[in-house]
C-alpha cells in the first residue's frame, strides 16, 4: 500500500471558512496590540517617523507576530503565505482605526496619522521561505530584508512630509508643521522621541546605518516569534495542567 | 485548508460520497451568528461614543457624565455578567442532557460549534485588542485625563476586555461539556492547556487594567502609548495563540470524523 500526500477533499469547507475568519481576526487583534504598545507612537504620528528610532523599533517588534504566523502556516499547512497574511491583517486593523477613530472620532487627520505598511516586506519574507523551504534561511535573509528595507518601503509615503518649510523664520519639515497645527493635549512636543545626536559623525548615512542594524536585529527577533508560536500554539496541544494537589 | 495528510491512494475521494453533515450545514449563517453578538455590542458602544463622548464625556464632574457614561459602565460591569452567567448555565445544563457517546456526525457538529465559539473569541479579541485599544490612544491625545472611567475606557476596559474573557470561558465550558474526550472529565481534575492560555490571557487584561490605572494615578497626565506601563498588555496578544492550539488539537479529529460521516 503506497501513501501519498493529499489534500483531503472530505474536510468540510465550513471549517475552512471558520479558520480563515478566525485567523484574520486573531492576527488583527494580536499584531495590532503588539504594534501599538511597543512602537505605536511612531506609527500614529507622521512627525515621529524619524530616521533613528522608527526604522529600528517598528520592524523589530512587528516581525514577531509576522514570524509567528509564518512559522505556523508553514509547519502546520505548508503555506508560505503567513507573513503576508499577518501584514495585511495588521494594515487593515490600523487603517480601520485611524480612519474611524483618529479621524472619524478624535478629528486627527489621516494625512497626519497614516500607518506604515509592511506588506512588501512580508511578501519578500514569504518568497524567501517558498524558495528556501527553510526557516533558518528565512530568518537570516528574510529577516534582514524585513528590517533593512523597512525605511525604503515607507519612503514613497513619507518623502512629501520631509520637504522643508520656512515658518516664522525657522526651517521645519511639513510633518513638523502639521504637528504644531494639530492639537494633541496629552502629547506635548517634549515627549516626542525622534532622532537625536550632537556630533552627527555619520551625517546623511544615518538611514543606511539604522536600516542595516534593523536588519540584523530582525534576524534575531524573527526567532522570538517562532518561539512564541511554538510555545502557545503547538506545545499545548493535547496537554493539560493539574488543578489540585494530591 | 491545505492540510496535508497521508492516506492510501486507493481510497475513493470522500467528497464524492454523500455527507449528511455537509447537507445539513449552513456554515455562513452559523459564522454570522457567531460574529453577531460581540460585533453588535461593539457597534453599540462605538455609536454611543460617537454620539455622547465629546458632548457628555469630557468632564467627569458634570451630571451628563454620570447619566451617559457611568450608566453605561454599570451596564457593562453588572448587566453583561448576569447575561453571560445565564449563558454559561445553559451551556452546562444542556450539556448534561446530551448523550455521553455522540455519533460521528454529532461529534463533528460539536467540534464545528466549538470552532464557532472560537470565532466569538477572535472577534472579541479584534474589538478589544485592536479597535477599541487604539481608539483609546486617539482619545487620550485630544482630551485631558480626569477619571479612570473615560468614554474610551468604559468601552475598552469594562466592556470589550471582559467580553474576551466571557467568550473564552464560554468556549471552554462548551468544549468541557460537549467534547469530554478531549477537554472534559476524562482527563480528570486537569485543565486543558490551550484553554488555560486563552483564559489566562483574558484575565491578564483585567489585572493589567488595574495596574495601568494604578500607574496613571501617579504621574500620567501626558500620554506615550508605547510606554513600559502598557507593555504587559502585549502578553495577552500572544496568549491568544491558545486558540490555534485548540484548532490544531481538534483538526485531526475533524479529518477522521469527516471520513466516517462521508463514508
Amino acid at each position: 500500500m503506497t501513501a501519498e500526500p493529499l489534500r483531503l477533499p472530505e474536510l468540510d469547507r465550513r471549517f475552512d471558512l471558520a479558520f480563515s475568519i478566525v485567523i484574520f481576526l486573531l492576527i488583527m487583534g494580536a499584531a495590532h496590540v503588539n504594534n501599538m504598545l511597543l512602537a505605536g507612537d511612531w506609527s500614529f504620528w507622521v512627525d515621529w517617523k524619524d530616521r533613528q528610532w522608527w526604522p529600528l523599533l517598528t520592524p523589530a517588534v512587528n516581525i514577531v507576530p509576522v514570524a509567528l504566523t509564518q512559522y505556523l502556516g508553514w509547519t502546520r499547512f505548508r503555506a508560505p503565505s503567513g507573513a503576508t497574511m499577518a501584514a495585511l491583517a495588521l494594515l487593515a486593523a490600523q487603517w480601520l482605526s485611524r480612519s474611524t477613530n483618529f479621524e472619524g472620532w478624535a478629528h486627527l487627520p489621516m494625512n497626519f496619522t497614516w500607518p506604515e505598511t509592511m506588506v512588501l516586506l512580508a511578501v519578500l519574507m514569504d518568497a524567501t521561505l517558498a524558495l528556501s523551504r527553510s526557516l533558518a534561511v528565512t530568518s537570516v535573509i528574510g529577516g534582514a530584508l524585513w528590517g533593512g528595507l523597512f525605511y525604503a518601503a515607507q519612503w514613497p509615503a513619507l518623502a512629501p512630509y520631509l520637504q522643508p518649510v520656512i515658518l516664522h523664520g525657522q526651517v521645519l519639515t511639513v510633518a513638523d508643521t502639521i504637528s504644531f497645527a494639530t492639537g494633541r493635549s496629552q502629547g506635548p512636543e517634549y515627549l516626542r522621541m525622534v532622532e537625536r545626536g550632537s556630533l552627527r559623525a555619520l551625517v546623511d548615512d544615518v538611514t543606511l546605518i539604522v536600516s542595516f542594524f534593523a536588519g540584523m536585529v530582525c534576524v534575531g527577533t524573527y526567532w522570538v516569534g517562532v518561539a512564541i508560536g511554538h510555545l502557545v500554539a503547538i506545545a499545548p496541544i493535547d496537554r493539560s495542567v493539574k488543578l489540585q494537589s494530591d | 485548508m491545505a492540510t496535508v495528510t497521508e492516506r492510501p491512494s486507493t481510497e475513493p475521494a470522500a467528497a464524492e460520497l454523500p455527507s449528511p453533515a455537509r447537507r445539513s450545514a449552513r456554515p455562513l449563517w452559523h459564522v454570522l451568528a457567531a460574529l453577531a453578538p460581540v460585533t453588535g455590542l461593539a457597534l453599540f458602544w462605538r455609536a454611543w461614543q460617537q454620539a455622547y463622548a465629546f458632548d457628555k464625556g469630557l468632564d467627569a464632574t458634570q451630571p451628563g457624565f454620570t447619566r451617559y457614561w457611568v450608566s453605561l459602565f454599570v451596564v457593562n460591569v453588572a448587566v453583561l455578567p448576569v447575561a453571560v452567567a445565564c449563558w454559561y448555565a445553559w451551556i452546562y445544563r444542556s450539556g448534561r442532557r446530551l448523550p455521553a457517546e455522540p455519533t460521528p456526525a454529532q461529534e463533528l457538529d460539536r467540534i464545528w460549534i466549538l470552532w464557532l465559539h472560537t470565532i466569538a473569541v477572535a472577534v472579541a479579541a479584534f474589538w478589544g485588542g485592536s479597535y477599541f485599544a487604539e481608539q483609546d490612544a486617539a482619545w487620550h491625545q485630544v482630551t485631558m485625563r480626569d477619571t479612570a472611567f473615560t468614554p474610551s475606557h468604559v468601552a475598552l476596559f469594562y466592556g470589550a476586555f471582559p467580553l474576551i474573557l466571557y467568550a473564552a470561558t464560554g468556549a471552554y465550558l462548551y468544549a468541557h461539556t460537549r467534547l469530554p474526550a478531549a477537554f472534559g472529565n476524562s482527563v480528570g481534575r486537569r485543565f486543558p492547556l490551550p484553554f488555560l492560555l486563552i483564559i489566562s490571557g483574558a484575565l491578564l487584561l483585567l489585572f493589567q487594567v488595574a495596574f495601568n490605572e494604578f500607574g496613571h494615578t501617579f504621574w500620567e497626565t501626558e500620554e506615550i502609548f508605547s510606554a513600559p506601563l502598557h507593555w504587559p498588555f502585549v502578553v495577552f496578544a500572544y496568549l491568544l495563540g491558545g486558540v490555534l492550539a485548540v484548532w490544531f488539537q481538534t483538526l485531526p479529529r475533524v479529518v477522521e470524523l469527516s471520513r466516517q460521516v462521508a463514508g
